[in-house]
C-alpha cells in the first residue's frame, strides 16, 4: 500500500509524458517480477481508461499531449492498483482499513467481499439458465430486462440469506468487529523493501525530472 | 450514470481531495447514525453491496452498465444507502474499476441518488404498486445522480484549465464559468444517449426486482 501511495503521488504531481511512460514500463517490469500475468493486468488497467473516454472527449483541447498525458496517468495509476490487488490478500487489504473506519464499514467490507465472489459463480449460472430457457432471447428488451430483474431479485434473496448465516457463524466464533485481528499485515520484511524502494525511487525521479 | 468513470490523474487535486474529505464526513455520519442497527440490517447491507457489484457486470451498450443503486437505496434507506455507496465504490476501486482518488466523489454521486430513492418510493407506494413506485423512484434517483455528476464535471473545469497537476497548465481563454459550462455541456451531449438507455433499463429492472420481492419476500421491502 505504501508503494501504491508513493507511485500515485508521483503520477498525480507529474505532467511529464516521458517520465510517466518510463514509470509505466517500470511498473510492467515490477508486475512481471511479482509473477502476475501481464496481459490480464494491462486489460484490467485499461478498464477505467475506456470508461473515462467520454469525460476526456468533453475536455479535449485539440492537442495530442493532453490525451497522452491523461492516458499515461490513468494507465499508470490503474496498473499500480492492479498490482496491489494482485499481490495482496483481501483480508490484508481490508484489515488496516477496518482499523481506521467505523465497525459497520469494516464488517460491511468483509461481508461484501465474501458475498461477492460467492455470488459471481451463482450469477453466471443464473444468466446461463435464463438464456437457455429463453429468458434473455434479445428479441424484446423490456421482456429481457424484466427477466433479468427477477433474476437479480433472486440473487438478492439468496445473498441476504447467505449473509445472515455467515454473520451468525461469525458471532458464534467470537467476531470482535475486526476483519483480521492479527497484525501480520503490519509486519515488515525484506521482501517489502523492493516495492517501497520502487515507490520512493518513482517519487524522487518525478522531482528530478521536473515537468519537462 | 451514477458512477464517475474517471481514472486517477484527470481531476484537479482540490476536487478529488475535497471529495474524499466530504465523503468521509457524510459516510462517518451515516455510520454513527446506524452504529446500533440490528445484525440483519448489516447482513442485508453486505448482501446488497455484493448484488450491486454483480449487477454492474450486466452491460448496457459499449460504455455503460447496470448500477442497481436505486434498488439498494429503496431497500436500505438513505443512511445505509450512503454506506453501501462507499463500500461498493471502494471495492470497485480495488478491483481496478475507476480510480482510487475519485472514490470520494463517486461515493457522493452514488449516495445522492440512493438517498432520495426510498423516500420517493415510500411516498409513491401509497398510490402505486411496488413496481410502478420503483420506476418513478428510480427516475428521480438517477436524475439526482446525474445532476451531481454534472456538478463534478463543471467544477473540474472551473479554472478554465482542462487538465492540470497542482496548478500547472495554462488558461485556454474564455471565462472560467463559461469554460466550465461548455465542458459540462459537451460531456452531457456525449453522455446523454447512454443516460437515456440507462434510465430506461434501470427503471425496468428496478420495477421487476421490487415486484419479484413483493411476491416472494415482502418483508425485505420497506
Amino acid at each position: 500500500m505504501a508503494c501504491v501511495a508513493l507511485i500515485l503521488a508521483a503520477v498525480l504531481t507529474s505532467a511529464s509524458i516521458p517520465f510517466l511512460g518510463g514509470l509505466f514500463v517500470a511498473l510492467c517490469a515490477l508486475i512481471l517480477l511479482a509473477r502476475v500475468p501481464l496481459g490480464p493486468a494491462l486489460l484490467l488497467a485499461c478498464y477505467p481508461v475506456l470508461f473515462s473516454s467520454l469525460f476526456l472527449l468533453s475536455r479535449w483541447d485539440g492537442t495530442w499531449q493532453s490525451p497522452a498525458l491523461l492516458l499515461l496517468r490513468s494507465l499508470t495509476s490503474s496498473l499500480s492498483a492492479v498490482l496491489l490487488v494482485a499481490t495482496t490478500p483481501y483480508p490484508d487489504l481490508f484489515a488496516p482499513i477496518a482499523r481506521v473506519t467505523p465497525r459497520i464499514l469494516g464488517d460491511g467490507l468483509f461481508l461484501t467481499y465474501r458475498a461477492f465472489f460467492a455470488l459471481l459463480s451463482r450469477a453466471e449460472r443464473m444468466w446461463v439458465a435464463l438464456r437457455l430457457r429463453g429468458g434473455l432471447s434479445g428479441r424484446g428488451l423490456p421482456r429481457d430486462l424484466r427477466y433479468a430483474g427477477e433474476g437479480l431479485g433472486q440473487l438478492v434473496i439468496h445473498s441476504y440469506d447467505r449473509s445472515q448465516r455467515l454473520y451468525a457463524v461469525m458471532q458464534i466464533r467470537g467476531h470482535s468487529g475486526r476483519v483480521c485481528g492479527c497484525r501480520h499485515w503490519a509486519e515488515f520484511s525484506a521482501f517489502d523493501l523492493l516495492p517501497v524502494a520502487f515507490g520512493l525511487a518513482a517519487l524522487v525521479a518525478r522531482f528530478l525530472v521536473g515537468t519537462r | 450514470m451514477t458512477h464517475l468513470h474517471i481514472a486517477d490523474g484527470v481531476l484537479p487535486l482540490w476536487l478529488w481531495l475535497g471529495g474524499l474529505v466530504l465523503a468521509a464526513i457524510v459516510v462517518g455520519g451515516a455510520a454513527f447514525r446506524h452504529r446500533h442497527d440490528r445484525a440483519d440490517r448489516l447482513t442485508l447491507l453486505g448482501a446488497l453491496c455484493a448484488v450491486m457489484l454483480a449487477a454492474m457486470a450486466v452491460p448496457l451498450g459499449p460504455l455503460g452498465h447496470l448500477s442497481f443503486a436505486p434498488v439498494v437505496g429503496i431497500l436500505l434507506g438513505p443512511g445505509l444507502g450512503v454506506i453501501a455507496s462507499a463500500l461498493v465504490n471502494g471495492t470497485l476501486a480495488l478491483l481496478g474499476h475507476g480510480g482510487l482518488t475519485v472514490v470520494g466523489l463517486n461515493t457522493l454521486v452514488l449516495s445522492a441518488g440512493t438517498a432520495v430513492a426510498q423516500p420517493a418510493y415510500l411516498a409513491l407506494r401509497r398510490r402505486m404498486t411496488p413496481g410502478r413506485a420503483g420506476i418513478w423512484a428510480t427516475v428521480l434517483s438517477l436524475v439526482v445522480s446525474v445532476a451531481a455528476l454534472c456538478a463534478v464535471v463543471a467544477l473540474s473545469a472551473r479554472n478554465g484549465v482542462p487538465f492540470t497537476a497542482l496548478g500547472e497548465g495554462e488558461m485556454h481563454g474564455g471565462t472560467s464559468s463559461g469554460h466550465a459550462l461548455s465542458s459540462m455541456g459537451r460531456f452531457a451531449l456525449y453522455s446523454s444517449p447512454f443516460w437515456a438507455i440507462g434510465l430506461v433499463a434501470e427503471s425496468l429492472v428496478t420495477a421487476s426486482v421490487l415486484s419479484y420481492l413483493a411476491r416472494v419476500r415482502p418483508e425485505l421491502l420497506p
